[in-house]
């Protein structure tokens, strides 16, 4: 019974981690902009992720090594440095952009301007690392992140066209109003918020904080496999409700209060408060493993001693780096830069930086001195080097797409 | 696999690639600067609509904000925010509208004419602003405020029209 239970929280917190700011913003855009025409950058994204953060799972459990270990190992100090800087950037770009997450979703609960609650999350969110053992901050805020099932009902509740839905889905095409270099810039950006690269040195380093075997290998298959489809169901519900109330309009998503408007036009209060209730926890949830993931990958590159499984006063430099990493955040914040032009850079500089964790983490995965018998099988290594194209075409053209369309506009 | 772990942590910290680094944050922020430089394609017309589009959607959405208010749908809070949000939306298409570069005066007419109704429909949104600071106060008010903002959305619309862009 307990280890069902175990296997169901994995799956519920799989599921209600899978959305951050960068889903919130960006599907709401696409949707309001191009319906679902990009929701097989959705579909491609989460397979994406879904493999590669299972074989850093493995990678993990098998070698007894968290990613930045590895990347110290394989690359050697030069390369490797380089690596992380491009990682720890993009680590603190989410990271701000989550702490300005929390903020809005708090701020449209409260009309209190983001200003005065960024310092409050930042506090928040530095208290709950130092007290707060792992295994709660890892479950909480992803269950309390499945309130935005809220979206999903709402679609329903709009009673929209479901063959005008399914068209824009499966006949993808680039609306009349829009270039098709924007089209691209979203489908990057999309790319990168489905496989941002926190998300890969948080669940490797989770792996070391539980200290996995390899029996916990089938079950993180479990929760991947299951989970984040689910998980970016939820992503789509977010375009979905987007293109049936917004787009019509002609509301083009710009701030976080419009990702709500089809919610409330839906569901009224209730689903309202649901739905800001989810937003504040999965973006505080995201804000939690984010600014883990910049003490990760600084300590574990360093070879500092670190981890919540130690006590603050045995890992003070992981702690420190966590702690200056929230400084820096908040005070991005604070100068007045709007937290979702953060998150819409955050997205597409993810997509570009992502090759630099996906490529060792594949090599790990295939060599048997660090693996043993659980190298990748070649259906997966199959799957994976397609990925790595498309992980390769994503990070060259971001930076370019970017330009050309003025980010998007 | 302990082995050579052993012997990879036990081995000298070799010197780090600083100039890779260096490297790295260059990069970063010239594509971030770089992202500031986009061609203006269409034209000054095209900039211009693209100005109103933005402050459309502004207005567009304090409008249904305001009406999910009135029927009870949404939170007082959340109807706040949006129209502070919006506003700053339509003072920042504003401020795009007036740094449009204009090639001849027959534009320039056309810029002004765009910068005064994207003022006008910020000040439309103040006083959207203004009824929800004092919310019950005032028979019709709803009314009156929904009707400037479609009065504001009528004439952003035909203003969007008339501007043609260039190749």
């Amino acid at each position: 019974m307990k280890a069902l239970l175990g296997v169901l929280l994995g799956l519920l917190t799989a599921i209600g981690g899978f959305v951050d700011i960068g889903d919130l913003v960006v599907e709401a855009e696409v949707g309001s902009r191009f319906g679902l025409s990009l929701a097989w950058v959705v579909i491609v994204g989460m397979i994406g992720v879904g493999i590669f953060v299972q074989m850093s799972g493995r990678v993990a459990a098998v070698s007894k090594r968290a990613t930045f270990e590895i990347i110290r190992e394989r690359l050697g100090p030069r390369l490797g440095a380089a690596n992380l800087s491009g990682s720890f950037l993009i680590n603190l770009l989410t990271l701000t952009a989550e702490v300005g997450g929390v903020a809005l979703s708090l701020q449209l609960a409260s009309s209190i301007t983001p200003l005065l609650w960024i310092p409050v999350a930042g506090f928040a969110i530095w208290l709950v690392l130092w007290r707060v053992k792992f295994s709660i901050l890892e479950n909480v805020t992803p269950l309390f992140g499945l309130a935005l099932v809220g979206f999903g009902i709402a679609v329903f509740l709009l009673s929209p066209n479901w063959g005008e839905l399914f068209q824009s889905a499966f006949q993808p095409s680039v609306p009349k109003s829009e270039h098709p270099a924007t089209y691209w810039y979203f489908a990057v950006s999309l790319f990168g918020s489905a496989m941002t690269p926190y998300q890969v040195t948080f669940y490797s380093s989770s792996a070391r904080e539980e200290k996995w075997g390899l029996k916990n290998i089938s079950k993180s298959r479990l929760n991947v496999i299951v989970g984040y489809p689910i998980g970016a169901l939820f992503s789509l519900s977010i375009a979905a409700c987007a293109m049936i109330v917004l787009l019509p309009n002609g509301i083009e998503v710009s701030s976080l209060t419009q990702t709500v408007l089809p919610v409330a036009e839906a569901g009224g209060k209730l689903l309202l408060a649901v739905v800001i209730l989810g937003m504040v926890a999965t973006t505080f949830g995201a804000a939690l493993e984010s600014t883990l993931s910049t003490g990760y990958t600084v300590a574990q590159f360093f070879g500092w001693s670190w981890g919540k499984f130690r006590k603050p006063k045995d890992a003070a430099r992981f702690h420190l780096t966590m702690i200056i990493c929230l400084i820096i955040g908040i005070g991005v914040l604070m100068m007045g830069i709007d937290p979702v032009q953060v998150t819409e850079a955050a997205v597409v500089f993810s997509a570009v930086a992502l090759p630099l964790t996906y490529l060792p983490i594949l090599i790990v995965a295939n060599d048997p001195s660090y693996m043993g018998k659980h190298v990748n099988g070649k259906v997966l290594n199959g799957f994976a080097m397609v990925y790595l194209v498309l992980v390769l075409a994503a990070a060259i053209a971001g930076i370019p797409l970017m330009i050309i369309t003025g980010a998007g506009a | 696999v302990d082995e050579r772990r052993d012997v990879e942590l036990t081995r000298p910290r070799a010197r780090l690639g600083l100039r890779g680094v260096f490297v790295a944050i260059v990069s970063c922020v010239l594509a971030l600067a770089l992202t500031g430089c986009v061609p203006a394609e269409g034209g000054p017309p095209k900039q211009l609509q693209r100005a109103i589009e933005q402050a459309s959607s502004s207005e567009m959405t304090v409008r249904l904000s305001l009406q999910q208010l009135q029927d009870g749908k949404t939170l007082p809070t959340t109807a706040s925010t949006t129209v502070e949000q919006m506003l700053t939306q339509v003072q920042s298409a504003q401020k795009d509208a007036e740094g449009v570069s204009i090639d001849t005066s027959k534009q320039s007419r056309a810029r002004d004419k765009v910068v005064d109704t994207i003022a006008a429909t910020a000040r439309a949104l103040l006083a959207v602003q203004h009824y929800l600071d004092n919310a019950g106060s005032g028979e019709g008010a709803f009314d009156t405020v929904m009707h400037r903002l479609a009065a504001n959305r009528a004439e952003l619309k035909s203003l969007h029209a008339s501007l043609r862009p260039t190749r």
